[in-house]
């Protein structure tokens, strides 16, 4: 098993960035000393099906901004974890579902705003056909890192979501909700405000000035 | 023509600012609705008459929605030894999206309709309807467009009609708005050119409000140039209640035929909540569609010579971006995403747009947020 692993990440560690106009090689663009470090984490990762390309991805960011490997190493092995309870609570709660790496990085920053699992759950099931919740959970995050408490918010992402609002609409919320909040209106007031001016009917239950 | 307003013996000064600064288009987002009462006690000094104390009551409500805004007015004077008046005033301002939501275009349409009595008997009315093309950013715009108006009152037997093209810009930054308009009004064959400035600031517990203008009269000896200017500020003492206090120089109406006069007022506004203007310039996350994303996705970082972005789509290598305009746009489209970048700058810093949020990046310094949305 540990073996395969270690195959599956030797053969991602030699794969060009699909996504990169540059075509950049993982293994020649780190050193050997930033692989010795990562790799254990990256094959464990691997193992436990985590978005190993945003880990790789984490792991250049650190050396483009010329971090020591130690630290490289440190901050990918957080984010590992981060990335393991993020892919557990969606596996516990949704496990017939396929999961997609981008919404297992939505939910991990979302948790590291204090959303709490049984509230990603929700906001899964709220959701009427197999697209992407990417993007509404980082929603979802904005809105909570600016103060919007967790349960409103998350009740009006879930509405956005079960009502299929256009993304583009809804991934306006949190500018919106800065601009209340530049004028000193309450988070909650100010995400009204936001939906209403984006036409985004408000969940039932949710009063018009809260 | 001489101007009618110096015929006029009592107008009705109410509302003062708000008429002032209602004279630019309804560009400016604000929390919606919008009600008040104001109760206050004014002091007016016209050029023919002796300064008047006026107490007087007075309402507004405003309603907006993203593509319709609203607004009615009504107040009842009372003139120290010279009657009461009322005067009302409705609008209505509907705007298209001719290219599409996504587009800075918009074009206006809107009328606004108002009268006004005094206990004399005289009344005087106005009616207009406006067109106005606006270029719309996230903290500048402009706009262009004209105004047929009719007005008429009791002194006249025939209506006055008036033109009046408009341009107008405001830029905005946090709570601070600033309007310029000019305007080139045409009466009766007679030309007033006319230039606005406007700015709105709120903070804390007080939201101020500065504005000023100048007219040239068509006629040569300049006797009937006017120059105005005032300011007011309205503290809020709690939610729903606020001391405005307010004082300067408003101008004459040229079309109603109402004089200008200098005006001092300490009143108190009273509302079921504050209500303040909302910038259209706080950071959000950048939200593109895949289409304006092939367009060019691009961030403003000035005085800087070298700009490159890194980030989860091209394995943080840094790619130089291209200065077009005040913008530094990315070479390459990127597909439906949440996506993490920084920016270095003058190959040495790495920096988060101001317009982007942003997130720890672990290392001790920020990371930005990018969200190319799914096409709707």
């Amino acid at each position: 098993m540990r073996r395969a692993a270690g195959l599956a990440v030797a053969a991602w560690l030699a794969t060009p960035f699909a996504m990169s106009g540059q075509a950049a090689d993982f293994r020649t663009r780190i050193d050997a000393a930033t692989l010795g470090v990562v790799q254990p984490v990256l094959e464990a990762a691997a193992r436990d099906s985590l978005p190993v390309a945003a880990l790789q991805s984490k792991v250049l960011e650190g050396v483009a901004k010329s971090r020591p490997p130690e630290q490289i190493g440190r901050v990918v092995a957080d984010l590992a974890g981060e990335f393991r309870a993020a892919r557990a609570v969606l596996r516990e709660g949704l496990p017939d579902r396929p999961i997609v790496d981008g919404e297992v990085v939505a939910v991990a920053l979302a948790m590291r705003q204090g959303v709490a699992p049984e509230v990603v759950r929700a906001l899964w099931a709220a959701r009427p056909n197999g697209g992407s919740m990417e993007i509404p959970v980082t929603v979802l995050s904005e809105l909570v890192r600016r103060g919007v408490p967790v349960e409103d918010a998350s009740s009006v992402v879930a509405h956005v979501v079960r009502t299929s609002v256009p993304l583009n609409l809804a991934a306006q919320l949190p500018g919106r909700v800065d601009g209340g909040l530049g004028a000193g209106t309450s988070p909650s007031a100010a995400l009204g405000e936001a939906m209403r001016a984006l036409n985004i009917p408000a969940p039932p239950g949710r009063r018009p000035n809260e | 023509m001489r101007p009618a307003g110096r015929t006029v013996a009592l107008p009705l000064p109410l509302r003062l600012l708000a008429l002032a600064l209602a004279a630019g288009p309804t560009a400016a987002a604000a929390q919606s609705p919008r009600v008040e009462f104001d109760v206050s006690a004014t002091r007016i000094e016209y050029d023919t008459l002796a300064p008047l104390d006026a107490p007087s009551l007075s309402g507004l409500a405003e309603w907006q929605r993203p593509s319709l805004f609203g607004r009615l007015s009504a107040s009842v004077t009372g003139f120290e030894n010279a009657g009461w008046s009322v005067q009302g005033r409705g609008s209505l301002a509907g705007w298209l999206s001719p290219f599409g939501m996504l587009s800075p275009v918009r074009l206006e349409l809107a009328g606004a309709a108002g009268g006004a009595r005094h206990s004399s008997g005289f009344d005087s009315f106005l009616g207009r309807t406006d067109v106005r093309v606006h270029l719309r950013g996230r903290s500048l715009g402009a706009w262009a467009g004209a105004s047929v108006a009719v007005a008429r009152n009791s002194f006249d037997t025939a209506s006055v009609n008036g033109l009046v093209p408009t341009v107008g810009a405001w830029a905005e930054t946090g709570s601070l708005r600033a309007t310029a308009s000019y305007l080139h009004t045409r009466v009766s064959g007679d030309t007033y050119p006319e230039a606005h400035l406007a700015l709105t600031f709120s903070r804390g517990p007080a939201d101020l409000a500065v504005y000023g203008g100048l007219r040239r009269s068509p006629f040569d000896d300049g006797d009937f140039d006017e120059r105005w200017a005032g300011a007011s500020a309205a503290v809020w003492v709690s939610r729903n209640a606020a001391i405005v206090v307010a004082g300067g120089k408003y101008s004459s109406d040229i079309l109603q035929g109402l004089p200008g006069g200098d005006f001092v007022s300490l009143g108190l506004r009273l509302t079921p909540r504050r209500a303040r203007p909302i910038p259209t310039s706080a950071a959000a996350p950048i939200v593109y569609t895949p289409e304006a994303a092939r367009a060019g996705v691009g961030f403003r970082v000035q005085d800087v010579s070298r700009v490159e972005v890194a980030g989860d789509w091209n394995g943080w290598v840094p790619e130089p971006l291209v200065r077009s305009g005040g913008r530094w746009v990315m070479p390459a489209p990127l597909g439906p995403g949440v996506y993490r970048f920084n920016l270095r700058v003058d190959g040495e810093r790495w920096i988060v747009p101001e317009e982007v949020p942003s997130i720890d990046d672990g290392f001790g310094g920020r990371v930005g947020l990018l969200i190319i949305s799914e096409t709707p």
